[in-house]
C-alpha cells in the first residue's frame, strides 16, 4: 500500500513575545503560504492594547494581510490552552520557536516547547533560526528507522520537500551496534564490517521499496546513509555535521515523562540539543482513516 | 609484511624464533621475578610460579600477541601492602591470606574481560597514570635502596618516612659488620653496574641481559668468597630461600578472611592496578608489534584472570603484563605467543635443574635490580617532556605522585583524576558543559564513501567520554581513510590527544590514514601538539584572530611544508583584508565569514587558497562551518559570470535566480555538471573543449565566477590536508587551461 503522507492544511504558531517573535511569524507565514494552508495565531495570557500594536505592528512590517490569518487568544496555562486550541480548531502542524539548548535548570522543569512536543497529538515543527529575510530549505534528513510510523514520515518529508523546492532529501537509517561484532581485535573488526555490510544491504532492500511507493515522481535528489549509533542520536548529529534545515522524524511511541529527560533516549537526545529545525510528524487517527 | 599465522600451525613455522627470545627473555624474567617476590613480601618462589604460570597459560588462552607475562612492579606494591595488612605482623600468615585475595582477585579480572571492561584503562587522564606508576617506582626504590646497602628491615612502613630513614641507614654502615659491609658493597656495585650497562662498549657483554650480569657477578662473589674465606660470604640471611622442599610445602590459600572488608579491599585493589598495568602494557606493545597485529585486550584480561587464580591456588603472585620483558622479548625477534610459553617453561626448568645455584643469590643485589627498576618507573627524563605538554599536566603527575605516596595507589589515582577535571574546569571554562554533557553520546561516523569514513565529534573531547571516541576509532578498517572532525568541539584534553596520536600512526601503518581536522580554529595550551585545545568558550572566539605567535597545529605544519614545496607563502593567521576577497562572491552572501585561516598565496599566477569558517543565519548563531576554497584572479582573460556545480550548491542565491541553465552540447559534461549564466556566447568561448575535457576527468569542484575572480572549493566541510592539496593543484592546472587558450 502506499504511504499516504500528512497533509498539513492548517498551520499553527503561538504567538509569545520574545525577541525571536516577528521572525517567527514570517517563517510560519512563508511556510503555511507553501503548503497552501490556513494560518492561525494562538495566543496564551492576556491580549492586552501593548500586544496588539505589536502584533499589528509586526504584520505591517512583515506585509503580511491581518485578515489572512486567524488570530485566536485565551488565558490559562500555556502548554495546556494551546493543546486546546490545536483541537478545538483541528490544526494539523503546530510551528513554535525554539532556543537550540535550554538551560539546566529548564531542561528539567521542561520550557514550554520541549514539553508540547512530549505531549502533543499534532504534528510539531520547532524553529530554531527561524530569519525574516527569505530563506530556502535546500536539505532534509528524515529518519529511515524500521519502525511501521516511517513509511509516512518519509511520505511527509518528500511532499514537504516538493511544497518547499528541496533540493536534497537524506534518508537517514539508523541501526543498532548491538546486532553487529564488537571490534576487539582484526578479526572481529573484520567480521563487524561484513555483518554491518549486510545489514545495509538489507536496509537498503527496505528503504528502497519505501521510496519506490512515495517518492516515485519528486524532483529531489534522494540519498541513503546508514548509520551505526546510538538511536535518536546520531541522526541529530548527522543533520548538524550535514547542516540540513529541516530534519524530520517520528512522533514518539509513548508520552515522555520526567525520566526520560534523565535518561535520555531516541527524541529526548534531538529536543536536548535542536541540530536545526524540527518537525515531529504525528500521524492523525482521522487522517489514518482517510 | 607477512604476519604469522597463530596457534598450532604459527607455533610449527616459528618456533625457533620464539624460543630464542623467549630464552633471553627468561633469563631477564628470573632475576626480576625473584627480586619483586622480595619487593612484595613474599617466598621467592612466588614471583617465579606467577612467571611459570603466566607464561604457559596466558600464551593459550590470551589475545595479544608478543607480550611476556609474570610478577608485575606495581603488584608488588600491593601485595606488599596486603601482606602486611592481612597479616597482621605475622608475614607467612599474611602471604597465605593474600594469595586468597589474589584468586579472588583473578577471578574478578576474568568478569572484567567478560563484560568487556577493557576499556577501563583508557579512562584514565595519561598525566594521572604516568603520577601513580612514578609513585609505585618511589614505592619499590624506597623500600629497596635499604635492602640494598644490607639494612633488611627498616622501621618505616610509608614510603617518604622510608625514604628519609635512608640516611640513618647509611649511618648504621659506620658501625657495620663486615657482613653488612660486604652486601652494602655488592648492592651499591650493582646498582653501579646497572646505571652504567648501557655506556659499556664491549659487544659481547650486551649478550647478556644486565640484571643476569648482575646476579651472576653476585653469585660468583659470594662462591668465591665463601671458598676464599672458607666461611659463608654471606649468610642466610642474606641470601634467597627457595627450601629444597617448595613443592611438597605447598598448602592452600587462606580464604578465612573473605567476609573482611580488608580482604575484599586487597582483592580490589590488586584487580584495579593489575588490569591498568596489564592494559597499559599490552596497548604499549601493540605499538611495538612488529607485525602490527591488534590485541584483543578483553580476552587478554580473561586469560590473566584465569593465570592468576591458577598461580594464586599454587603459591604464585598475581600475574599481568609487563612491558619492559615484552619489549625484551620483541627485541629479540619474538613472533608469536609462543615466545611468553617458551620464557614459561624455561623458568620451571631453572627451577627445577638450577634451584641450588638460585639460593646462592645475595639480595643486596636482587634489591639492586628493583631500585634501578623504581627509579626507571620514577623516570625523572620524563618530567620536562610532561612540562611541554603543558604545565598543568606536569602539576597533575606530581599531584597524583604525592597523593598516591601519602594515600595509596587506589586513592592515588582517584584523586588525579578529580584534579585533572578541576584544573580541566579552569582553563577551558566549560564546567557546566563537561557536567552536561560528559554521560552523552558525542559521537557521529557514517561513511561518505566506499572505505572512507568521517568521524564528528561534538561538545567535547576528555578523558572521561573517550571510551566512546575509542570504540568508534576501533571499528574503522585501520587500512581506511578517516576525517575526525572536531570543528564542533569546543576542547580536546591531552589525553585524548596523545591517545589519538597513537591512532594516526596505527592507521599510517596500515596504509589508511587519520585526519584530524578543526583543531585549527582551537588556540593550543601549550606548544606542544598534544596540549589541550580549547576554544574558550564555545563559538564565541571565531571572531578573535590568534596572534601569529601562537604554534601551528599538525595540520598547519603540513600545510606549510606544502607551501615551501609549491613556492608559495603560507601565512597561519591571514588578517582582515582577506575576508574582503572571498567576500566578493555571491555564494558568501548567505555564508558569513567569521574568520578566515590558513592562507596560501602564489603571486605569479594570481592564485589564493584559504579556509574559511562562515555561519549561516541571521540572528541566532548556529555552529560555524569550516571550509576551504582557492580564489583564482586570471589576468588578461575574458572572465564571463557562471556558476558551475553539482551537488546544487549555489541553488541557494537568490541574486542568481532567473539565470537560465547552459548545455554546452557535451553530453558527457552537461549529465554530470550544471552549468549557469547570463552571457551564454561567453560562457561557450571560455569553456573551450580543452577546458572540458580536463574537468571531465577531474573530481567535481565548484566553481563560482563574477566577472572578475573565480571561487572554486569542493565540499563544504573541513578539508583535510591531502583534500587541500588536490584542491590547489586542480585549480593551477585549470587556470594554466584557461590562461593557454588565451
Amino acid at each position: 500500500m502506499k504511504p499516504t503522507s500528512q497533509q498539513y492544511v492548517r498551520v499553527a504558531t503561538a504567538m509569545g513575545f520574545s525577541p525571536m517573535a516577528k521572525a517567527n511569524l514570517a517563517e510560519v507565514h512563508r511556510i503555511a503560504t507553501h503548503f497552501g494552508a490556513q494560518m492561525y495565531v494562538f495566543h496564551v495570557g492576556i491580549w492586552t492594547e501593548q500586544c496588539k500594536k505589536t502584533y499589528y505592528n509586526f504584520l505591517e512590517e512583515l506585509n503580511i494581510a491581518p485578515e489572512s490569518i486567524i488570530l485566536k487568544s485565551k488565558e490559562g496555562h500555556p502548554k495546556v490552552e494551546l493543546l486546546n486550541l490545536c483541537n478545538e480548531y483541528q490544526i494539523d502542524l503546530l510551528a513554535l520557536g525554539a532556543l537550540i539548548r535550554e538551560k539546566i535548570f529548564k531542561v528539567f522543569s521542561a520550557s514550554i516547547a520541549r514539553d508540547i512536543c512530549r505531549n502533543a497529538k499534532v504534528s510539531l515543527l520547532l524553529l530554531t533560526h527561524s530569519s525574516v529575510k527569505p530563506q530556502t530549505c535546500e536539505r532534509i534528513v528524515v529518519n529511515g528507522l524500521d519502525h511501521e510510523k516511517t513509511p509516512k514520515t518519509i511520505a511527509t518529508s518528500v511532499w514537504l520537500g516538493n511544497k518547499l523546492g528541496t533540493k536534497e532529501l537524506i534518508v537517514v537509517d539508523e541501526l543498532s551496534e548491538k546486532s553487529i561484532a564488537r571490534a576487539d581485535d582484526d578479526k572481529a573488526t573484520l567480521q563487524r564490517l561484513r555483518q554491518s555490510r549486510q545489514i545495509e544491504k538489507a536496509e537498503h532492500n527496505r528503504i528502497e521499496e519505501i521510496l519506490e511507493l512515495c517518492a516515485g515522481d519528486c524532483s529531489m535528489e534522494i540519498t541513503e546513509q546508514h548509520v551505526f549509533g546510538k538511536k535518536g542520536y546520531t541522526i541529530s548529529h548527522y543533520a548538524k555535521a550535514k547542516r540540513a534545515d529541516l530534519l524530520v522524524v517520528n512522533s514518539p511511541d509513548t508520552r515522555l515523562g520526567f525520566l526520560d529527560r534523565i535518561f535520555k533516549h531516541d527524541l529526548e537526545y534531538i529536543l536536548a540539543d535542536l541540530p536545526t529545525d524540527v518537525l515531529i510528524v504525528h500521524h492523525t487517527k482521522a487522517h489514518q482513516h482517510a | 609484511m607477512h604476519k604469522p599465522k597463530n596457534g598450532f600451525k604459527g607455533f610449527v613455522e616459528n618456533w625457533q624464533a620464539d624460543l630464542k627470545a623467549g630464552f633471553v627473555v627468561s633469563l631477564v624474567a628470573l632475576p626480576i621475578s625473584i627480586a619483586l617476590s622480595l619487593a612484595s613480601g613474599a617466598p621467592a618462589i612466588a614471583g617465579l610460579i606467577a612467571a611459570v604460570i603466566g607464561g604457559i597459560l596466558v600464551a593459550h588462552l590470551g589475545g595479544s600477541y608478543v607480550t611476556i607475562t609474570g610478577p608485575g612492579n606495581g603488584l608488588a606494591v600491593v601485595t606488599l601492602a596486603a601482606i602486611t595488612s592481612l597479616g597482621g605482623g605475622d608475614m607467612l600468615a599474611g602471604y597465605y591470606m593474600a594469595l586468597g585475595a589474589i584468586v579472588v582477585s583473578g577471578i574478578l579480572l576474568f568478569i572484567l574481560g567478560t563484560i568487556r571492561l577493557g576499556v577501563l584503562a583508557d579512562l584514565f587522564p595519561t598525566s594521572a597514570v604516568q603520577g601513580m606508576l612514578a609513585a609505585i617506582g618511589i614505592i619499590i626504590l624506597a623500600k629497596q635502596s635499604h635492602v640494598m646497602i644490607g639494612t633488611l628491615d627498616p622501621e618505616s612502613g610509608s614510603p617518604i618516612p622510608l625514604l628519609i630513614e635512608f640516611f640513618s641507614s647509611l649511618e648504621t654502615l659506620m658501625w657495620a659488620d663486615t657482613e653488612h659491609l660486604r652486601s652494602a658493597i655488592v648492592g651499591i656495585g650493582s646498582l653501579l653496574f646497572l646505571i652504567g650497562f648501557s655506556k659499556i662498549r664491549v659487544r659481547w657483554m650486551h649478550a647478556v641481559p644486565a640484571p643476569l650480569w648482575v646476579v651472576v657477578l653476585a653469585v660468583l662473589a659470594q662462591v668465591i668468597g665463601t671458598n676464599v674465606t672458607g666461611e659463608s660470604f654471606f649468610g642466610p640471611k642474606y641470601l634467597v630461600n627457595i627450601p629444597a622442599d617448595w613443592m611438597s610445602a605447598w598448602r592452600l590459600p587462606d580464604f578465612s578472611g573473605i567476609q573482611s572488608g580488608a580482604f575484599w579491599g586487597a582483592a580490589v585493589s590488586l584487580t584495579f592496578i593489575a588490569s591498568i598495568e596489564s592494559l597499559l602494557s599490552i596497548k604499549g606493545m601493540d605499538r611495538l608489534d612488529p607485525y602490527k597485529r591488534k590485541s584483543n585486550v578483553n580476552k587478554d584480561l580473561r586469560a590473566l584472570g584465569i593465570a592468576t587464580a591458577v598461580s594464586g591456588l599454587l603459591g604464585g603472585l598475581s600475574v599481568v603484563t609487563v612491558i619492559a620483558r615484552s619489549s625484551v622479548n620483541v627485541s629479540n625477534g619474538a613472533k608469536t605467543r609462543s615466545a611468553n610459553f617458551f620464557h614459561g617453561i624455561l623458568i620451571l626448568i631453572f627451577i627445577l635443574f638450577l634451584r641450588e645455584m638460585l639460593t646462592q643469590i645475595p639480595l643486596p643485589a636482587l634489591a639492586a635490580i628493583l631500585v634501578y627498576t623504581g627509579y626507571k618507573l620514577l623516570n625523572p627524563s620524563q618530567f620536562s617532556k610532561i612540562a611541554q605538554v603543558g604545565l598543568e599536566q606536569l602539576f597533575l603527575f606530581f599531584f597524583t605522585l604525592f597523593a598516591t605516596l601519602l594515600y595509596g595507589l587506589i586513592s592515588g589515582i582517584v584523586l588525579g583524576m578529580a584534579a585533572t577535571l578541576i584544573v580541566q574546569f579552569i582553563i577551558t571554562g566549560a564546567t557546566t558543559e563537561i557536567i552536561r554533557y560528559f554521560n552523552r553520546p558525542n559521537t557521529l561516523l557514517y561513511e561518505e564513501e566506499e572505505n572512507k569514513y568521517i568521524l564528528s565529534i561534538n561538545y567535547f573531547a576528555n578523558f572521561l567520554n573517550y571510551p566512546r571516541l575509542k570504540s568508534k576509532l576501533d571499528s574503522i578498517p585501520t587500512s581506511a581513510v578517516v576525517i575526525a572532525d572536531f570543528s564542533s568541539t569546543s576542547f580536546v584534553d591531552a589525553t585524548v590527544m596523545e591517545h589519538l596520536a597513537g591512532y594516526v600512526e596505527s592507521f599510517e601503518q596500515h596504509g589508511g590514514s587519520l585526519d584530524l581536522v578543526g583543531l585549527d580554529s582551537m588556540a593550543p595550551a601549550s606548544s606542544h601538539p598534544l596540549g589541550v585545545q580549547s576554544k574558550s568558550t564555545r563559538g564565541s572566539n571565531v571572531f578573535q584572530k590568534q596572534s601569529a605567535a601562537t604554534r601551528l597545529s599538525n595540520k598547519q605544519e603540513k600545510l606549510s611544508k606544502f607551501a615551501v614545496l609549491e613556492g608559495m607563502t603560507y601565512t597561519a593567521w591571514p588578517d582582515l583584508t582577506w575576508d574582503e576577497k572571498v567576500n566578493q562572491f555571491d555564494y558568501f552572501r548567505h555564508h558569513r565569514i567569521d574568520q578566515t585561516i590558513n592562507l596560501l598565496e602564489d603571486r605569479t599566477s594570481r592564485l589564493i587558497a584559504i579556509e574559511v569558517v562562515t555561519h549561516i543565519g541571521e540572528f541566532t548563531m548556529l555552529d560555524s562551518q569550516h571550509m576551504a576554497c582557492v580564489v583564482l584572479q586570471p589576468e588578461g582573460i575574458a572572465l564571463p559570470k557562471f556558476t558551475l556545480d553539482r551537488e546544487r550548491i549555489f541553488g541557494r542565491i537568490s541574486s542568481l535566480a532567473g539565470i537560465q541553465d547552459i548545455e554546452l552540447g557535451s553530453d558527457q559534461f552537461d549529465r554530470r555538471f550544471n552549468l549557469k549564466g547570463e552571457d551564454e556566447k561567453a560562457i561557450k568561448r571560455f569553456f573551450n573543449p580543452e577546458c572540458l575535457s580536463f574537468l571531465a576527468s577531474h573530481p567535481v569542484f565548484h566553481m563560482e565566477s563574477n566577472g572578475k575572480a573565480i571561487l572554486i572549493f569542493h565540499k563544504e566541510r573541513v578539508a583535510s590536508v591531502a583534500e587541500f592539496k588536490l584542491m590547489v593543484s586542480f585549480a593551477r592546472d585549470f587556470y594554466q587551461r584557461i590562461c593557454a587558450k588565451s
